[in-house]
C-alpha cells in the first residue's frame, strides 16, 4: 500500500469559517489540499469561506464543491491533491497510459473509480486516479495485490480523455449495437423484418389482385378503413385533449415542494447536451445550465460533440467553462445521429439522473429538482420524467405561432392525457429526465432510429416502467424557417414510421407488455398520424373534386354509414382538431395565439409534405439524420449579443 | 460514485388527493338498474301504445327541419338505419330508458359525494322517477327531452368554470353551448349571452382585450362548428338550405308579447324546487369554500327564460317543457352542489310537492290517453301485489 495514505491524518480546516475540521482522511486530504491552494494563492481565503459554507449546504466533497463553483482549476486543484499525498502528477495527454496494462472488461470500473493504470516503473504498476480512496485501495488490492502497485494522481478530465482514447473502437461501437446486439427485434437497424417485408408483400399483392378484380368494391373497403381510421384517430385526441386539459392530469411539483428541498440530499444529475456544429450557440447554452438551481459540485454537464466539429470544440474550449462541464469527442461513425451520440456519452455518465438539453434550450431553473422530487415520491418504475417544451419566440413568425400551438397541445394536453391513460408516452427530444441505471438497463436510446426519444418512451413501457410529465418548461427556438421546418419534420415523422414498424414486429408481444389501452394507444399516437398525413392530400383532392365540379360522383364510394363518417371528418372532426389546437393556447395563456390557430390546416398542408419527403427517405435512406439548425431565431440572436456582452 | 445518496425522500409533491369513491358501487348499480327496469316496462307500453311511433312519423315527416330540432334529427337519423318502424319505436324507447337509468344511477352518486344521507338520495332519485312531467316527457314527448340534456349539461358546465376554472372547464362550457343550438331556435339565442359571460369568466378577460377576445373564440367556435356539420349534413341530404334558414327567420321575425303570467303560474306549481337555488344565493353558511351564484341563478334563470320565450317566440314548445325544464336543472344543479342539511331537507320536500303537483295539477300536460296506458300497466302490478 502506498506508505503517503496511511501519513496523510485529519487535518485542521481554517478557524474563521467556523465548521469544526473533518474527521474522515478523504475528507482531510481536501482541507489540507485548500489549505495548500492559499498558500499559493491559486484560492482566495474568501472563496474558500464560501465553499465550505457551499460544502455544508449540498453534501457534496470540498473538492467538487470548489470545483464547481469555478473557484480552482480542475488541473491546479489536482496538482495540489499530488502534492499532499506526495505522489508525482501526471498529465495523461502529454505522458499517456500505457494500453497494454488496460483491460476492456474493466473499463466501467476505470469509470467507477476514477482510475487508470498508467505505467510500470521499475517493475510496480503505477495507477493514475485522483483521489485514493478505500474503495479503490481494495480494488486494486484485489486486482495487482496489495504491495505491487502505487499511485500518481491526474485530473478527472485527463481520465476522461484517456479513457476514451483507449476504449474509443469499443465505445463507439457500444453506442451503436448495444441495442442491436441484445435485442435485435427492438433496433430499427433494419426498417422492415423477414417477416414484415413478407407480409408487406403479400398484402400489396392482394391489394392489387384486388383492385383488378374488384376496383370498385376494394375502393370501397379501402375508403370504410381510412374513414374509420380517421374517425378513431380524431376521437382519441379528443379525448387526450380533454382529459389532458384538466388541472387533475399535470403532475404538479408546487414551488413550496421544491423549496423544502434539502442540497444535501440530492444526488449527481448528469446533463447531456449533444451538439453539432453549434458553436454559435454555446453561450446561450452555458448560461441556461448556469442557471439552472442545483448545486454545481452536483452537476455533470457533458458536452456530446463530434470529434470532427472542431469549430464547437474549440468554441467550447474558449468559453473557459466551470470544472462542471466536460467535452466529450464522439469518434466519427455511421450512423451520425444524436441517439449514438447520447449512447457514447453515457458511458461517461456518473449521476443517479441523467437528461439530454439541445444548445439553445433554456430549462426553468428549477427542473432537475423537480425531476428529483417526481422520482422521489412515485413508486419505483417511474423510470423517466419529461419536461414540457415551448417555444420562446413564438411571435416570430407564422410557422413559429403554429409550431408553439402544435408545442402546447403536445406537452400540455396530450402527453398529460397519455400519461392520465397511463399508456406508453413518446418522450420528447429534449428534457427528458432517466434514471440512469434504468436507462442503462433497457439499452439505452436506439441509434438508428431517428425519433430515438419516441422509441424509447414505448420501449421503456415494454419493460414495465411508466414515463411522467412535470410542470416544468423547458423553451427552446421554434423552427421559423420552411425549409429546416419541412426537414425536421419530416425526421420526426420518419421516426415514427420507424417507431411503428419496429415495434410491430412482435405485435402480440407487444400487445401482451402493454395492455389492450396501451396497445391502443400507441397505433393511434404513433401508427396513424404519418398514415393520415400521408392519406390527407388524396381525401383533399376528392373533396375538392365533389365541390369544384359536378362531373364526379363519389357518393358510392362512401355507403353508410361510413358516408356519414366522412361527412363527420371532414367537417367536424376537422374543425374540432382545430378548435383543439386553438385550445392549446390557453394553459400558457397564449391569448394571442387563439385568432391565428384558425389557420391550423394550412400547417397540416406542411406536415403532409413533410410526411411525404419522410415515407420516400424511410425506404432509400432511414437512417439518415436531418440536422435542424438551431440560432436562426432573431430572438436567439438578441439573446446571445446580450450574453456575449455580459460575457466581455 | 454518488457522493451523496439521498438518505430520506425529500418533503411532500403536493397534497394527496382524497380517493374517488368508485361511480359503480353496488347501490349506484342497484338505483341505475332499478330506473331501467322500471322505464323499460313503461316504455314497452308505450311503443305498444303507438307514442313513440308518433314521434318517428312526425320527425320523419320533416318535424326538426321545420322547427330546429337537429339532436332529434339525429338521434332519429341513426335509429332510421334500422329497416321497420317497430324497431325503431322499440330502440328509441330502449335507448331513453337506458340513457335514464345510467343517469339516474350517476345522480345518485353525485349525490351521496356532496354528503347527503343514503335515504335523501334515494328520495330525490325516486320523485324525479315518479314525477308525471318527467315520465311523460320520456316516453310521451321525446321532442323536448334535447332540451331538457341541454340544461342539464349546463348547470355544471357553468359551475365548473366558476368553480374550477381551468382550460378543461373552458372547452366543456364551449361544447355544451352547441347542445342549446340543437335543441331549439328560442335556446340557439341563448348562446350569445352565454359566450359573452364565458368569455367573461376568465379574469383575464377583464385585463387583456385579447384574453377576452380568446375565450369569446373557445367559447363559441364549438357551436358554429356543430352549425357548419348540420349545414353539411343539409347539404348531403340535398336539402334546401333556406329550409333550415327560415326556422330561425320565422321563429325571431315573428316575435310578439303574449301573456306569460300562465307559463310563469305553471313554473310556481310544477317546480316549486326554484326556490333552493334562490336561497342558497343568499343562505348565510355554506359548506362551500366559497359561494358559487351563477350556476345557481341559472337553474332558475334559464327555464324562466324558457317560459317567456314560448310567450314571445312562435313555437310548438308545449307549456310543460319550462317547469320540466326546472326540475332537470335543478336536479343536475344538486349533483354538483354541496348544500346545507336545511337546503337539502328543502329540497326534499319540494320535489316531493313537485312530484305530487305534477299528478294533481294536470292542465299543462293531460293525455288521458297516456294516462290509460300507464293504468293498464299498475292495475295488474297493483292487482298482483295485492294478491
Amino acid at each position: 500500500m502506498p506508505r503517503v495514505v496511511e501519513k496523510n491524518g485529519p487535518i485542521d480546516s481554517p478557524d474563521i469559517v467556523g465548521f469544526e475540521p473533518p474527521a474522515e482522511p478523504v475528507v482531510a486530504l481536501h482541507d489540507a489540499v485548500t489549505r495548500l491552494l492559499i498558500e499559493k494563492k491559486q484560492l482566495a481565503l474568501t472563496d474558500l469561506a464560501v465553499a465550505l459554507r457551499r460544502q455544508h449546504e449540498w453534501g457534496s466533497s470540498l473538492a467538487r464543491t470548489v470545483i464547481g463553483l469555478g473557484f480552482v482549476r480542475p488541473m491546479d486543484y489536482y496538482r495540489a491533491v499530488a502534492e499532499v499525498y506526495e505522489v508525482p502528477f501526471v498529465n495523461l495527454q502529454d505522458d499517456p497510459v500505457d494500453a497494454t496494462l488496460t483491460r476492456v472488461e474493466e473499463r466501467s470500473d476505470y469509470a467507477e473509480l476514477n482510475v487508470l493504470p498508467w505505467r510500470r516503473v521499475n517493475g510496480r504498476l503505477m495507477l493514475a486516479t485522483i483521489e485514493i480512496s478505500p474503495d479503490l485501495i481494495r480494488w486494486a488490492d484485489e486486482r495487482f495485490g496489495a504491495e505491487n502497485y502505487d499511485f500518481v494522481v491526474t485530473s478527472p478530465f485527463d481520465i476522461l480523455w484517456q479513457t476514451s482514447e483507449l476504449f474509443r473502437q469499443w465505445d463507439s461501437y457500444f453506442a451503436r449495437e448495444a441495442l442491436f446486439a441484445w435485442k435485435p427485434e427492438h433496433s430499427a437497424k433494419t426498417t422492415l423484418s423477414k417477416s414484415q417485408k413478407i407480409a408487406v408483400a403479400v398484402m400489396a399483392g392482394m391489394l392489387a389482385m384486388a383492385l383488378i378484380l374488384a376496383p370498385m368494391g376494394t375502393a370501397v373497403v379501402l375508403m370504410a378503413v381510412f374513414t374509420t381510421i380517421y374517425t378513431i384517430t380524431f376521437v382519441f385526441k379528443f379525448v387526450l385533449t380533454f382529459v389532458g386539459a384538466s388541472r387533475k392530469a399535470d403532475m404538479e411539483i408546487s414551488p413550496e415542494a421544491v423549496k423544502a428541498v434539502r442540497d444535501a440530499d440530492l444526488p449527481i444529475y448528469t446533463v447531456l447536451v449533444p451538439m453539432f456544429r453549434e458553436a454559435k450557440v454555446l453561450p446561450l447554452l452555458t448560461r441556461s445550465l448556469k442557471g439552472l438551481d442545483y448545486p454545481a459540485s452536483k452537476l455533470e454537464v457533458k458536452l456530446v460533440l463530434e470529434e470532427e466539429d472542431t469549430e464547437t470544440i474549440d468554441a467550447a474550449k474558449a468559453l473557459r467553462l466551470p470544472g462542471t462541464f466536460e467535452i466529450i469527442r464522439v469518434p466519427k461513425s455511421q450512423p451520425k445521429t444524436k441517439p449514438k451520440a447520447c449512447n457514447y456519452a453515457l458511458q461517461f455518465c456518473r449521476g443517479e439522473f441523467v437528461t439530454i438539453y439541445d444548445a439553445e434550450d433554456q430549462p426553468e431553473p428549477d427542473q432537475l429538482k423537480k425531476a428529483v422530487l417526481a422520482f422521489r415520491n412515485s413508486d419505483e418504475k417511474l423510470a423517466c420524467v419529461q419536461g414540457r417544451l415551448n417555444y420562446f419566440n413564438r411571435g416570430e413568425n407564422w410557422l413559429t405561432r403554429m409550431f408553439t400551438l402544435e408545442y402546447s397541445q403536445w406537452f400540455d394536453f396530450l402527453l398529460p392525457g397519455l400519461d392520465w391513460l397511463k399508456v406508453p408516452i413518446p418522450l420528447g427530444g429534449t428534457s427528458n429526465h432517466f434514471k440512469l441505471a434504468v436507462l442503462r438497463k433497457v439499452g439505452a436510446w436506439d441509434p438508428y432510429n431517428v425519433t430515438e426519444d419516441a422509441d424509447l418512451g414505448v420501449r421503456l413501457a415494454q419493460e414495465g416502467y411508466t414515463v411522467g410529465v412535470i410542470n416544468s418548461t423547458t423553451f427552446e427556438e421554434a423552427n421559423g424557417v420552411l425549409p429546416s421546418w419541412i426537414k425536421q419534420r419530416s425526421r420526426w415523422i420518419k421516426g415514427y414510421m420507424q417507431t411503428w414498424l419496429v415495434h410491430m414486429r412482435h405485435p402480440i408481444q407487444l400487445w401482451k407488455s402493454i395492455g389492450t389501452k396501451g396497445f391502443f394507444a400507441f397505433h393511434f399516437f404513433i401508427g396513424a398520424p404519418p398514415f393520415t398525413m400521408l392519406l390527407a392530400p388524396i381525401l383533399w383532392i376528392i373533396t375538392l373534386l365533389v365541390w369544384l365540379t359536378t362531373t364526379f360522383e363519389f357518393g358510392w364510394l362512401f355507403p353508410e354509414p361510413f358516408g356519414t363518417m366522412a361527412l363527420f371528418n371532414l367537417i367536424i372532426g376537422n374543425l374540432f382538431l382545430v378548435y383543439f389546437g386553438v385550445v392549446a393556447a390557453l394553459k400558457r395563456k397564449y391569448y394571442d395565439l387563439v385568432p391565428v390557430g384558425i389557420l391550423l390546416p394550412v400547417y397540416w398542408v406542411l406536415h403532409s409534405i413533410a410526411a411525404y419527403k419522410a415515407f420516400w427517405q424511410l425506404i432509400v435512406n432511414p437512417h439518415y439524420w436531418e440536422k435542424t439548425e438551431h440560432g436562426t431565431s432573431s430572438v436567439t440572436q438578441k439573446t446571445l449579443e446580450e450574453v456575449k456582452a455580459t460575457l466581455k | 460514485m454518488s457522493d451523496a445518496a439521498v438518505t430520506s425522500p425529500p418533503a411532500i409533491v403536493a397534497p394527496p388527493a382524497r380517493p374517488a369513491k368508485p361511480l359503480w358501487r353496488p347501490a349506484t348499480l342497484i338505483i341505475a338498474l332499478s330506473a331501467l327496469v322500471m322505464l323499460t316496462l313503461l316504455a314497452y307500453l308505450v311503443v305498444e301504445a303507438g307514442y313513440l311511433r308518433a314521434d318517428i312519423e312526425a320527425l320523419q315527416g320533416g318535424e326538426a327541419w321545420r322547427t330546429g330540432g337537429w339532436m332529434a334529427q339525429v338521434v332519429l337519423r341513426v335509429v332510421s338505419l334500422l329497416p321497420d318502424a317497430e324497431w325503431q319505436a322499440v330502440v328509441l324507447a330502449l335507448m331513453a330508458a337506458s340513457v335514464t337509468g345510467v343517469m339516474f344511477g350517476v345522480l345518485y352518486h353525485r349525490l351521496r359525494l356532496n354528503g347527503w344521507t343514503v335515504l335523501g338520495a334515494i328520495v330525490i332519485v325516486a320523485t324525479l322517477g315518479l314525477h308525471a312531467g318527467e315520465l311523460y316527457a320520456l316516453t310521451a314527448s321525446s321532442r323536448a327531452i334535447p332540451l331538457y340534456i341541454a340544461l342539464a349539461a349546463l348547470i355544471p358546465a357553468i359551475r365548473a368554470l366558476e368553480d374550477v376554472g381551468d382550460v378543461q372547464s373552458a372547452i366543456t362550457f364551449g361544447m355544451v353551448l352547441p347542445l342549446l343550438l340543437l335543441a331549439s331556435p328560442i335556446t340557439t339565442l341563448l348562446i350569445v349571452p352565454l359566450t359573452i359571460a364565458g368569455a367573461l369568466a376568465n379574469p383575464d378577460s377583464w385585463r387583456d382585450g385579447r384574453a377576452f377576445v380568446a375565450m369569446l373564440l373557445v367559447a363559441i367556435l364549438p357551436t358554429l362548428i356543430v352549425a357548419s356539420g348540420v349545414i353539411g349534413y343539409a347539404v348531403q341530404a340535398r336539402l334546401d338550405l333556406t329550409l333550415i334558414l327560415s326556422t330561425y327567420i320565422r321563429t325571431y321575425a315573428q316575435i310578439r308579447v303574449g301573456d306569460i303570467s300562465g307559463s310563469l303560474m305553471a313554473l310556481l306549481a310544477f317546480a316549486p324546487v326554484g326556490l333552493v337555488p334562490l336561497l342558497y344565493c343568499v343562505w348565510r353558511k355554506l359548506p362551500e369554500r366559497r359561494r358559487y351564484v351563477w350556476s345557481a341563478l341559472a337553474v332558475v334563470g334559464l327555464p324562466l327564460y324558457l317560459a317567456m320565450a314560448r310567450q314571445t317566440f312562435p313555437s310548438t314548445m308545449s307549456a310543460i317543457v319550462p317547469p320540466l325544464a326546472l326540475v332537470t336543472a335543478f336536479v343536475s344543479w344538486l349533483s354538483v352542489v354541496r348544500l346545507p342539511f336545511a337546503l337539502r331537507a328543502l329540497s326534499v320536500g319540494l320535489m316531493l310537492a313537485s312530484a305530487v303537483l305534477s299528478w294533481w295539477v294536470t292542465g299543462l300536460w293531460d293525455d288521458p290517453e297516456w294516462k290509460a296506458t300507464l293504468w293498464a300497466l299498475a292495475a295488474p302490478v297493483m292487482g298482483w301485489v295485492g294478491g
